[in-house]
């Protein structure tokens, strides 16, 4: 009952997060300086004064501010975006047919990033060696360094250098090596630093010396108690991190030249294909609104101190 | 960004580490790296051997030499001088976008943590909304309002980092709103407005400042990428993520036109990140 | 020989630097036999955790542990790290404070108990949960087998400690090692572990009980281990060393220890402390009066219908259990908090009633002690800052302050040289010097005091009540002083309050209360206080 109602105002809140970011998507529609017609059509003189008004019918331009907003809220509820400027096709469609290559490889990416941060953290937390020293070098280098340079440099050793993968396009399994590992290496770090902060603290506390008193060996700690701890903050920044991933997507789609969701957007903001921009941002809030209702969820299966507080 | 949330919290074994008096190897490197690059900055004629607009295109596409030591471009121009000045673009970016973002960022948190009620909860569900939206596309999306160059995306980098940092600022005041020495300032009967200027901003901001240093590193990384997307400076501009794009194509001939431009952006973030780091452990160890 | 030997038991914990080096202990040897229970009792510093922990290879990576360690004749520190794993749960159990957070507190209390079993394989996989129920039930926790599902978090501190017990005593080890296994406990529940760790003792255990509190240890143990500066001062049966002390460390500490018998002296020096200043001489002027105060928060009320009056120049003590809303109570005192019915008033005149800006004129009266004057203290403020504020506050001259600081700090025991510390750089006691010369800056009338000594070692407790009752004569100050330890209260208090879940169930003059408790829970606290054993003459 009590996980029915929290349910119930998390799915409120969220509405409410997707309303706010509709308006302000409509306020700086109406913000816009430039003339949709004229993005539309450019400075092409041979059309008329007659078509323009025609073509602010069709987008609805014409008709009073109020009606505008409560038509633009109204349709992004029932999910219709809008039509793009430029490519004359609705903005739902072009975002579902890019959106498979872009999951594709934004799914692969979190699997590898996630498991590379899960064993360096296995692998290093509570420790003052060597190893962690080389580790959290990497990981500085993977949170510091461009993703797209990650990418050109992958680019120049593995397809220039030697010839080992595809330089573009989207040709199976060989052609997305390398802009998974772009991705997952740009993600590592983040998530690495987190969930090992996380396990240091855990393994300093009392209970990992009750479980070693028990006879657990210090692998045994960090695999049977401490691990659950990091997981904690990597749930904590599950939304952020598919903001990471969406970003880290559109510059390695434009990097190794993929379809995708990335380009689109990128194309969109090129040509101040607004529609397509908006939705696209309105997307990603839909996206990240129900990661963070998930993982409100997946907080109480992973802690139970937090079941009781409802 | 996503990483200042963490920075936040963590760096507990890095201030461990740390022994008195003694500046650690690396810290010290990130040091002289920060030094040389803000030479570039203000003075590149100063370090650049050569013109980084003229072109030669005999000579193009040459590897390193001892006459050009990062060899040179498609066009033929130096790479080592294109890079050296680049550097006054991602240092003025990055600068200048943290600050204008903390300056907004102390300004909205502050009024939001101070001021309580209604307008504590407007404004931080305006900025729960906006921090829905990952930063790259937001500064995407403002780009494609106010339209591409320096100053845009310097701009839009702002804008993008401002509800990160409202919502640091505004948890700290919570933090420091109900500790034991606003109470206490409480207890002497101080009045409130001076207990706002005497605890409540010393420590909040100064933790945000420090904090700051380490969103310079994320504020160019972000540039360097809206650079290579083609959203920043305009060819032939010697910024170092338009550099990597402009030499994508000639990858297969010449490995180094891929190569230095990158190093000289990483190694300015890494070495921000770096001493922000040792800033803060350094004022965690004492505060 | 005996069950455990310890020999020469040296630990070095090496730092940075030679000189950063800390020796941690130095040439203990003691030895332990089954049914018997060794207690290691000192300060923080001593040396006693340390020692704990060496005896089960787990002092740290960076500790040097030289010396021997003999269990059933087996040499312990000369193990590998691998034969350490099947010594520590199966021959040696350990039980740390807190259960809180000595469990996971992630898993399930049933798994963590199981873990020992699980780890050396005891018992084949479905005898397991029946195993945990018995050894839950076995340390008295009833209806075990319900509780085998539940998390730490929700299991009360009393209960939790017991199924910390139970999950050392899983392995069924002949040796159980205590790390202070009472300290985060109120006194009644205390009283309930220690009797259980009692029946361990008398079921064949050889048990080795660390603690800061030699009163907890006195009925447990056989024989006790004074450890001061990671040395055993002095050692033997309780009855020596309560009664016939050798070293003086080991008298100071048993001096230091407050309760009824040392009223009126100082527990640093043991005299007389002056003028005791008879109350009861004293024109009964009420000072501070509380009336049918309500406090709830959601729906619990954590100060339910309270009404007490405070008297000019004498000092009040509150005494009951965590959660017995002695503290909100004392924020309602300072008009922290506001009541939701009833009224606090000082002086004759409204206090609870009114408006934050009326009150903030008159705050200087009543001022605060608390517990962790670390976090009372704004972080980034000097020593000299600190005392400023409140000069300022009250409204000095500024031409006088310099003087005044100096005045202050002497008054609590420090000297100009502590004026640019920061608080980090000050010891615990220092810092609740410093707290209450902030509080005297403001020449208040009431001081109240919330746990004022509880974070504190025996001896700086000592010498910070010392300090609060001479400062008591000298000024004449009105105190209300909270707290959960029945020999503090008995020490200081000419009256008390004893609370119980948001209540008062007695109030009187100490002497009275404690000889004649009228009420239930009043006798369940009494009975539950640590006796010590006939005490040194005088």
């Amino acid at each position: 009952m009590a996980l029915a109602k929290e349910l119930i105002t998390r799915l409120l809140a969220g509405a409410a997060v997707l309303w706010a970011a509709a308006s302000l998507a409509f306020i700086v529609l109406q913000l816009l300086p430039s003339d949709p017609v004229q993005v539309i059509y450019g400075a092409d003189s041979t059309v008329t004064p007659e078509m323009r008004d025609r073509i602010r019918a069709d987008f609805g331009l014409d008709q009073p501010l109020w009606q505008q907003y409560a038509g633009f809220v109204s349709r992004t509820v029932t999910g219709d975006l809008g039509t793009s400027y430029q490519q004359r096709r609705t903005v739902v469609s072009i975002i579902t047919s890019e959106l498979g290559s872009t999951i594709t490889l934004a799914s692969l990416a979190v699997l590898l990033a996630f498991s590379m941060a899960v064993l360096a953290t296995l692998a290093t937390a509570g420790r003052d060696n060597w190893l962690r020293r080389v580790i959290s070098s990497l990981e500085l280098v993977s949170v510091s360094t461009p993703a797209f340079w990650i990418g050109l440099l992958l680019l120049t050793f593995f397809s220039f250098q030697w010839p080992i993968f595809p330089v573009v396009g989207d040709q199976g399994w060989k052609s997305l090596v390398l802009p998974v590992a772009t991705l997952g290496i740009a993600l590592f770090g983040t998530l690495s630093q987190v969930m090992r902060n996380e396990m240091d603290q855990a393994l300093e506390q009392p209970f990992a010396l009750t479980a070693r008193t028990r006879g657990l060996s210090l692998w045994a700690v960090r695999w049977r108690h401490a691990l659950r701890h990091a997981l904690i903050p990597a749930l904590t920044i599950a939304a952020e991190t598919f903001g990471a991933l969406l970003a880290g997507a559109i510059i390695t789609e434009q990097v190794f030249g993929r379809p995708g969701l990335g380009r689109i957007t990128l194309q969109a903001v090129r040509n101040q294909d607004i529609p397509v921009v908006l939705g696209v941002v309105l997307f990603s809030a839909f996206i990240f609104v129900t990661i963070n209702i998930i993982v409100d969820l997946l907080y109480r299966v992973v802690d139970p101190r937090l079941r009781a507080r409802a | 960004m996503t990483n200042l949330s963490i920075e936040l919290g963590g760096a507990g074994k890095a201030a461990g580490r740390l022994r008195r008096g003694r500046v650690p190897f690396g810290v010290a490197l990130a040091g002289l790296i920060i030094a040389f690059m803000a030479v570039c900055a203000v003075a590149p004629g100063f370090v650049a051997p050569y013109d980084p607009y003229a072109p030669d295109l005999l000579a193009s596409l040459k590897p390193p030499s001892p006459a050009h030591i990062f060899g040179t471009d498609q066009l033929g121009r130096d790479i080592f001088s294109r890079v050296v000045h680049g550097a006054s673009y991602s240092l003025y970016i990055g600068l200048c976008a943290t600050a204008l973002a903390v300056a907004a960022g102390i300004v909205i948190g502050l009024s939001a943590g101070v001021a309580g009620g209604f307008i504590d909860l407007a404004l931080m569900r305006v900025i729960d909304v906006l921090l829905a939206f990952p930063g790259l596309l937001m500064s995407m999306a403002v780009v494609a309002f106010l339209g591409t160059g320096v100053t845009n995306i310097l701009i839009a980098i702002a804008i993008a980092s401002i509800p990160g940092y409202a919502r640091i600022v505004r948890a700290q005041v919570m933090v420091v709103r109900t500790s034991g020495y606003v109470e206490a300032a409480r207890v002497l009967g101080q009045p409130p407005m001076r207990t706002l200027l005497r605890h409540i901003l010393p420590n909040t901001v100064g933790p945000l400042i420090v904090l700051s240093t380490l969103g310079i590193g994320s504020a160019i990384l972000q540039s360097a990428a809206l650079s290579y997307l083609g959203l920043g400076p305009k060819a032939p501009t010697p910024e170092w993520g338009l550099m990597l794009a402009e030499g994508q194509g000639y990858l297969r001939r010449g490995w180094w036109v891929g190569i230095f431009p990158g190093v000289f952006a990483t190694a300015t973030i890494i070495s921000t990140t770096v001493l922000g780091r040792y800033i803060k452990a350094l004022t965690d160890g004492r505060a | 020989m005996a069950l455990l030997e310890v020999r020469d038991l040296s630990i070095r914990f090496v730092g940075h630097s030679h000189d950063e080096d800390v020796q941690a202990v130095r040439g203990l040897s003691f030895s332990l036999d089954a049914g018997e229970c060794v207690a290691i009792v000192g300060e923080s510093g001593s040396g006693k955790s340390a020692t704990a922990r060496a005896l089960v290879g787990l002092a740290g990576d960076n500790a040097l542990v030289e010396g021997s360690v003999s269990l059933g004749g087996r040499e312990l520190l000369k193990l590998s790290q691998r034969d350490w794993l099947g010594v520590r749960g199966r021959n040696i159990g350990f039980v740390l404070q807190d259960a809180l957070v000595s469990l996971d507190p992630l898993r399930k209390i049933g798994r963590e108990v199981a873990e020992t079993i699980e780890r050396h394989r005891l018992l084949p996989r479905g005898e397991i949960k029946g195993r945990v129920v018995e050894l839950l039930t076995q340390v008295g926790m009833s209806d075990a087998e319900s509780r085998l599902g539940a998390y730490a978090h929700q299991l009360s501190g009393g209960l939790r400690q017991r199924a910390l017990i139970a999950s050392a005593l899983s392995g069924d080890p002949s040796l159980l090692i205590a790390d202070e296994p009472t300290t985060a406990l109120d006194m009644v529940v205390q009283a309930q572990i220690l009797k259980l760790l009692n029946g361990m003792k008398q079921a064949g255990k050889a048990l080795l009980l660390i603690s800061h509190d030699l009163a907890v240890v006195a009925e447990l143990a056989d024989r006790i281990i004074v450890m001061r500066d990671g040395e055993a001062v002095e050692s033997g049966t309780p009855m020596q060393i309560f009664s016939d002390p050798q070293h003086d460390y080991t008298r100071a500490l048993l001096a230091a220890i407050p309760s009824a018998r040392t009223r009126g002296l100082s527990l640093v020096t043991g005299s007389g402390g002056g003028e005791s200043g008879d109350v009861s001489l004293v024109p009964r002027v009420p000072v501070l009066e509380v009336g049918e105060v309500v406090r709830t928060f959601g729906k619990r009320a954590a100060v339910d219908d309270v009404s007490l009056t405070v008297v000019a120049g004498e000092t009040l003590g509150i005494v009951g259990a965590s959660g017995s809303g002695k503290t909100t109570l004392a924020r309602l005192i300072m008009g922290l908090e506001a009541p939701d019915s009833g009224s606090v008033t000082l002086k004759g005149a409204d206090w609870s009633a009114l408006h934050e800006r009326q009150r903030r004129p008159l705050r200087h009266l009543v001022q605060l002690v608390s517990q962790d004057p670390m976090s009372a203290f704004d972080p980034r403020f000097t020593v000299e800052r600190i005392l400023d504020e409140a000069l300022e506050a009250r409204g000095f001259e500024r031409a006088g302050w310099a003087e005044r600081r100096l005045a202050l700090l002497r008054s609590v025991g420090l000297s100009e040289m502590h004026l640019g510390r920061r608080p980090r750089q000050l010891s615990g006691g220092q810092r609740q010097r410093v707290a209450i010369a902030r509080a005297l800056a403001m020449e208040p009338e009431i001081l109240v005091c919330d746990e004022p000594v509880s974070a504190l070692d025996v001896s700086t407790q000592a010498q910070v009540l010392d300090l609060l009752l001479d400062l008591k004569r000298r000024l004449g100050l009105t105190i209300v002083f909270v707290s959960h330890d029945l020999g503090v209260v008995q020490h200081v208090s000419d009256r008390v309050v004893v609370m119980n879940e948001g209540r008062i169930v007695e109030e009187g003059a100490v002497e009275e209360v404690l000889a004649s408790p009228r009420h239930e829970y009043t006798r369940a606290l009494l009975a539950a206080q640590p006796r010590l054993p006939e005490r040194m003459a005088g």
